[in-house]
């Protein structure tokens, strides 16, 4: 299976974590952290992959969440059934969002897909009655397979952490399948892409959709994780998270995001003490990366050793 | 039947027409160079062959089937491709991935995909040595050598190429020009060519079509081409 080293050995870090601590506050940390992951690598399939300034991801991380709490607290389906179901949804809402959307291109799709995102947010908080208004839901169930249920918080951490590493597995390997080629060709040229046979719009829509479901997914997790969804869950701020996430990383990187996600996740933790000085934190540490590692941290990390290598090498 | 036909074709960029009534037929197996001044409408002429920019007024058709509607992608599947000016690569794909992209629209299976990339290679060895080396890092002459090769995966019946030595050192051109003359008389494929190093082209081609103002003010052999002095003088020094 084609897996980057360097992907996998974060992840089993980040999965031998409970070895240290079983505290349910690192685990939860550490758990939000994992879904941040599933969505950056989403985003960063449209944003960094495909080149498309779509930022519309709060919105499908909002979807797939609301789909599966209002299902099981008002309707008591299962998770096999609410999964499906929130991540076909996405998939078809993704679609249809993405013809109009994907007609225009640059700064006007990042301000159309910006605006759902927050239409997303405000239309859920104005409905009370299924959707819970401004409250959110409360008393969504744990994640349940048949009999056995993730009960505490250990083994729900162990659930976000596999659907995380079955997230980052499935997008490298899309990555490097036909999906992942033509998903690249957009952001590189599209006057290439049709020189090749490749139809823009499909290609486009496809990966907006594809992108969404990943979302979605991250949504799903979350709301079973935490057992509790409001909009200020998938507001604004999370958007600037998730899209700095991937800037730091690296666009198109899914390494990079990785690393990118689970620093700007784990960050608070370390500044802790500097209550309110965070956003000038995230802010100072994008605006010195953009500048100085335009390209993202891993792949400039990348291009450093590889010089190192070569002369390694010859010496 | 033309294997290629241009009815009154008018076409540009907006509201602006580039090309005026141009009407062309080029029968299979044709090599024909496209020559004229920059902003002739070479370019614009090939983009609207191959989809690239919608037609204003006129049609076009390919094998007896018209293209007019048809987007530039389902031109591809009938057997059109263009070696686009600038090359049009993608930097982070390699080699291999380019090759893979380029036939995909004819969804070939397993062992006609090897043998297509058999081959691309034979044709262009550079590109065997270097199938997992990004786009990126090819140097002038190997990104060219794979623009075209990424065309040819897809088996076109009709192949444009659009200024295919352009910023490339001469033996590089040269080496361009020998695979493609193999390509030509190895038979079955028809190739329209746009060329800024007309002295090039022609040692390729048997037909020469002038443009000027985007219309086709000439269209003849390479030896009525080569017998006009005052045409040698303007495009071949």
């Amino acid at each position: 299976m084609r897996f980057s080293y360097p992907s996998l050995v974060l992840l089993l870090v980040i999965g031998a974590l409970p070895l240290a601590t079983t505290s349910p506050y690192h685990l939860t940390v550490a758990g939000l952290a994992l879904i941040f992951v599933i969505l950056a690598q989403g985003t960063n399939l449209i944003l960094g992959t495909a080149g498309q300034a779509s930022f519309a991801h709060t919105a499908f991380f909002g979807l797939g969440a609301y789909t599966t709490a209002v299902l099981s607290t008002r309707f008591n389906f299962p998770l096999w059934a609410t999964l499906p179901i929130a991540l076909v949804l996405v998939y078809v809402v993704g679609s249809l969002l993405a013809y109009p959307a994907l007609r225009v291109k640059g700064f006007y799709l990042a301000l159309v897909t910006l605006a759902v995102s927050e239409i997303f947010t405000a239309v859920v908080g104005e409905m009370p009655g299924p959707l819970g208004g401004t409250e959110g839901i409360a008393g969504i169930p744990p994640f349940t397979f048949g009999e056995w249920s993730a009960d505490d918080r250990l083994s729900k951490f162990y659930v976000v952490w596999v659907g995380a590493v079955l997230a980052c597995i499935s997008i490298e390997r899309l990555h490097a399948s036909h999906f992942g080629r033509v998903a690249r060709s957009l952001r590189d040229s599209e006057t290439g892409a049709s020189a090749v046979g490749i139809n823009l719009v499909t290609a486009k829509v496809r990966v907006f959709a594809v992108s969404a479901v990943y979302m979605g997914f991250a949504g799903v997790l979350y709301a079973h994780f935490m057992q509790y969804i409001s909009p200020t869950s998938f507001g604004l701020n999370i958007t600037i998270l998730v899209v700095s996430m991937v800037v730091i990383g690296g666009l198109g990187n899914t390494l990079g995001v990785l690393v990118g996600a689970l620093t700007l996740s784990l960050l608070p933790q370390w500044t802790r003490d500097y209550v309110g000085l965070e956003p000038l934190l995230y802010g100072g540490l994008l605006v010195v990366i953009i500048l100085l590692l335009p390209e993202g941290v891993v792949p400039a990390l990348r291009d450093m050793l590889r010089p190192r290598r070569r002369t390694e090498k010859s010496s | 039947m033309a294997l290629l036909e241009l009815r009154d074709v008018q076409a540009g960029y907006g509201p602006v027409s580039v090309l005026r009534d141009v009407n062309l037929a080029i029968e299979a197996d044709e090599v024909v160079a496209i020559l004229g001044a920059n902003g002739a409408g070479k370019s614009t002429l090939m983009r609207a062959i191959v989809g690239l920019i919608p037609l204003q007024h006129g049609a076009i058709f390919f094998q007896g089937r018209e293209l007019t509607r048809m987007s530039a992608a389902e031109r591809v599947g009938h057997g059109i491709a263009l070696v686009p000016e600038g090359r049009m690569l993608f930097p982070p794909l390699t080699v291999l991935d380019h090759l893979l992209l380029g036939s995909n629209p004819s969804r070939p299976s397993r062992a006609e995909l090897d043998e297509r990339l058999q081959r691309i290679f034979t044709l262009f060895p550079v590109l065997q040595e270097r199938r997992e080396a990004t786009a990126a890092v090819l140097s002038g002459g190997q990104q060219q050598m794979l623009a075209i090769a990424r065309a040819l995966m897809s088996r076109p019946s009709l192949l444009l190429l659009d200024e295919p030595s352009m910023g490339i050192a001469p033996k590089l051109r040269r080496d361009i020009y020998a695979a493609l003359g193999q390509l030509v008389s190895s038979g079955g494929l028809t190739v329209v060519v746009v060329e800024q190093d007309a002295s090039l082209a022609l040692r390729l081609v048997k037909r020469v079509l002038l443009m000027q103002g985007g219309r086709i003010v000439r269209d003849g052999s390479v030896d009525a081409f080569r017998s006009s002095e005052s045409l040698q003088r303007a495009y071949l020094g």
